[in-house]
């Protein structure tokens, strides 16, 4: 490849000869000619300045020639003369200049008077203004204030006039309703007489048929001595007739009504004490009341002997006191309790439905009159009836004294009630005031009658039970023990279905059962209960007795 | 062709580092319209020879119009950058051939002192030739003159596949790097141009111009390898069957002037050296073209 060689050495040649000879001089001619061309601009300015410089110069020159033509003393006067003459002048402008300062500052200073005016008049106005708006604002508040007021009042008269409206419509049903619960009252009334005229039309036939077939035994008796001679049952009957007072209701002959024997059932009620217990009308329900202040409602069978919990009435705010069931297949429970208020259930839906205020004190008991009429006692000495159906207290008997118990006579509302002081007390429907008193040898704590309304049996605090005869009031028979001891005021005390026995319990536990007709007891029932038994209750049909203890227990006696 | 390593690199270095030393003088025409009381001194500026005049005929007339200053804005005196033309000799020069070309040629015949530098050109802003001439372009119409020459080339090198290839900001770049002097950038994207395609060891034409005086420049098809004879052409091949194909084509024209034919009566000059003539043609088209990828070969003819 010399060509290669041949030609590399060509082109150094050729560079070194065309190029390296010539750049450094090229290179400082051209800076050369910068400079060059540096100065020239200067020197051109330069002379520009001069030539300036060189007509000022003749400028001056040619002024002064002006003046150097004169000789020396008359150059030296003219310039005295032109020099006075220009102090002179300098001397008036020098015044005049003064004045006009003067006059400057006068006005400069009328000026500043002026804008300070007109500054404060300025602030004069924005306070104004600012006043105009505010109050312009205040204007629009308060209008629509009496607007907003006055809308609200148009508001309020229209809903006035309908108030109005619906107040005269009401007074008009009112005066209607009025007018049918007087005409009802009358009609209840007179239907209340018819009703009583009735029974007591019911209650002569019923005494008539007695004579009539008192009269029909008798001659009957008359065809059997001939037959039979058997004193004793003359005397027997003899004795009855004689005394003549103790029915046995033939209307109650389908009631088999046996003396317990021995405890089929028993269970613990609640977690406290128990203090009424009940039997539903129909026996197959037992309800049992106590501190725990709820009414427990437990199913009876009775063919098993077995006692099962139902459901549970709550409601009280305190100890349950009494339990009563209305009898006139309401389906209602009634009970009163310590808190001053008797409550009355419905036992379908178990639900409270009335709640009786107004006792002043603990309630001790409570009666259903009819179904819609309940009698109450209380602590606070007075007795009050209670229409359920204006959940109204209708009535409010003053006794003076602790109404421990009380029993309905009648539908109307006779009532029979007893006291702590010894006393019983039979009230009068019609009027407020007692028919008249019974006085016992001590307290009263319970009563008890029988279905015919003709026999009271009252249990009092001297141990023991009294059985009064209702036609003449009359004591006529007396049931005691040696063990039995009633030891609080609100034992209660109940008669069989057919008023054969007598029930009650004493505060040692055991359930004593008296014959009425012979005073005798018939059956102590013990071993079961520990401690005071407070309430007992007959099954309607008679077969069992059960009996409550303070201390929870409940015992289901029988055969 | 392809094996040199340091001495290709050598050579192209010295190749991109060449300068002349101009010297603009103003005309005397003009010289007599200077308003100022001193002459423009003549500018001296060292040119690389692979450049265009048109580059630096801002900073020409930035240098002389600081004499001219009130003449400038009236138009009656016709001094303007576009009545700028550049003379040697009374030779007005064209504006499309690189610098070395130019000098090469005129310099190298037609005087016989052998000294000709620094190169005195002379500079005027008035009485533009306007038969002989074009006005000289700003820089964009250089730079597209400039681009379509390259591309001209690389189609008779690789049916402009390559030259297609490449990106736009490639072609500024080959004139950017080519006007800042930067060579590693503008090689780095020449040797693109220098490959070969086709499964070709060489270029399939190469590229190139013959100038002589008085006529325009010879451009002929000339492939750098004969596979008939199995053997690299030269630069004797090249020149020898380009002046028999010119004469071959005056003969149709019936062209007055005589081309002589005889090689050995001229000099061959390249970059303003003398090549041996069994210098492979592909070698010289790769390692010694001028930036725009073109062989531009100076015929001179020597003194007897």
């Amino acid at each position: 490849m010399e060509w290669k060689q041949i030609i590399y050495n060509q082109l150094r040649e050729r560079n070194r000869y065309e190029r390296d000879v010539y750049a450094e001089v090229v290179r400082h001619y051209n800076r050369l000619i910068e400079n060059y061309s540096i100065i020239l601009l200067r020197c051109t300015e330069q002379e520009r300045d001069i030539l300036s410089l060189r007509q000022e110069n003749t400028d001056l020159q040619k002024n002064s020639v002006s003046v150097a033509g004169l000789p020396v003393n008359d150059k030296v006067k003219t310039l005295e003369n032109d020099y006075m003459k220009a102090k002179d002048e300098i001397l008036t402008l020098l015044r005049e200049r003064g004045d006009i300062t003067k006059e400057v500052i006068s006005l400069s200073r009328i000026v500043k008077e002026r804008d300070d005016k007109l500054d404060s008049e300025e602030k004069k106005n924005q306070i104004l203004t600012k006043e105009n708006i505010s109050l312009k604002q205040r204007l629009e508040a308060a209008k629509e204030a009496s607007s907003g007021l006055q809308k609200v009042n148009e508001t309020i008269l229209d809903e006035f006039q309908a108030l109005q409206l619906a107040y005269s419509e009401l007074e008009k049903r009112q005066q209607e309703l009025d007018a049918t619960n007087a005409f009802l009252r009358r009609e209840m009334t007179e239907k209340v007489e018819k009703q009583a005229n009735a029974l007591d039309a019911e209650v002569q036939q019923h005494q008539r048929r007695i004579e009539d077939d008192v009269k029909r035994k008798l001659d009957e008796a008359k065809n059997d001595i001939t037959s039979f001679s058997t004193p004793t049952t003359v005397s027997t009957f003899k004795s009855s007739l004689n005394d003549g007072k103790i029915h046995r209701s033939p209307a109650a002959d389908f009631v088999k009504v046996v003396v317990p024997t021995k405890a089929i059932a028993k269970w613990d009620c609640c977690d406290n004490e128990l203090h009424a217990i009940q039997f539903h009308p129909s026996g197959s329900l037992v309800a049992t009341g106590g501190s725990d202040r709820k009414i427990h409602i437990w199913e009876l069978n009775g063919n098993l002997g077995q006692v099962q919990p139902a459901y549970v009435l709550a409601g009280n705010n305190s100890t349950v006191t009494a339990i009563d069931f209305d009898n006139e297949g309401a389906n209602l429970i009634l009970g009163c309790s310590e808190d001053f208020a008797c409550r009355v259930w419905g036992l379908a839906d178990q639900r409270l439905r009335h709640t009786l205020t107004g006792h002043g004190a603990k309630v001790f008991c409570a009666k259903f009159i009819t179904a819609s009429l309940i009698a109450s006692g209380s602590q606070d000495r007075t007795l009050k009836l209670w229409d359920l159906q204006n959940r109204q207290c209708v009535r409010t008997l003053f006794a003076g004294s602790k109404c421990h118990d009380l029993v309905a006579l009648d539908a109307s509302g006779s009532l029979i009630s007893g006291h702590f002081d010894k006393k019983i007390r039979f009230w009068d429907a019609k009027n407020d005031s007692t028919k008249c008193e019974l006085q016992l040898q001590a307290a009263i704590t319970s009563l008890a009658i029988n279905r015919e309304k003709q026999l009271l049996l009252a249990c009092s605090r001297d141990d023991t039970l009294k059985l009064i005869e209702l036609r003449e009031n009359r004591v006529i028979q007396t049931f005691s023990h040696d063990d039995f001891k009633v030891t609080s005021d609100t034992v209660k005390a109940v008669l069989s279905p057919d008023c054969a026995y007598a029930c009650a319990g004493g505060n040692d536990g055991s359930v004593f059962v008296w014959n009425t007709t012979t005073g005798k007891v018939e059956k102590v029932l013990n071993k079961e209960h520990s401690t005071i038994i407070n309430a007992v209750a007959w099954h309607p049909d008679g077969r069992f007795l059960v009996s409550c203890e303070k201390q929870r227990r409940a015992v289901l006696w029988g055969e | 062709m392809g094996n040199a390593s340091m001495d290709d690199g050598d050579i192209t270095r010295e190749l991109w580092q060449s300068r002349i030393p101009i010297c603009f003088i103003l005309s005397d025409d003009d010289m007599s319209k200077v308003n100022r009381s001193e002459l423009p001194e003549p500018l001296y500026l060292m040119l690389s020879r692979h450049l265009y005049f048109p580059c630096f005929i801002e900073k020409i007339f930035r240098y002389y119009s600081t004499y001219y200053k009130e003449n400038l804005a009236d138009t009656t005196n016709h001094l303007s950058i576009h009545n700028l033309w550049l003379e040697y000799e009374s030779i007005p020069l064209k504006w499309h051939y690189p610098i070395g070309v130019l000098y090469d040629l005129y310099t190298s015949s037609l005087t016989s002192s052998t000294c000709h530098l620094p190169w005195q050109i002379i500079v005027h802003l008035s009485q533009f030739p306007e038969n002989e001439l074009i006005r000289f372009p700003d820089r964009e119409s250089i730079e597209a003159y400039y681009m379509s020459t390259l591309k001209e080339a690389d189609a008779l090198k690789h049916k402009g596949q390559i030259i297609g290839d490449m990106q736009k900001r490639d072609h500024k770049q080959l004139w950017n790097s080519l006007l800042q002097d930067k060579y590693e950038t503008f090689w780095n994207i020449n040797m693109k141009l220098m490959s070969y395609t086709d499964n070709l060891l060489y270029f399939r034409y190469i590229p190139y111009r013959i100038y002589l005086l008085d006529r325009p420049y010879l451009q002929k098809l000339f492939a750098p390898y004969d596979s008939e004879h199995d053997r690299w052409m030269t630069l004797n091949d090249l020149v020898q069957y380009s002046l028999n194909h010119e004469l071959h084509c005056e003969h149709f024209a019936n062209g007055k002037k005589m081309l002589n034919t005889n090689v050995n009566d001229y000099q061959v000059i390249i970059h303003g050296v003398q090549p041996p003539l069994h210098t492979p043609v592909q070698w010289l088209s790769e390692y010694f073209s001028y930036p725009d990828n073109f062989l531009h070969i100076c015929l001179v003819e020597k003194r007897t």
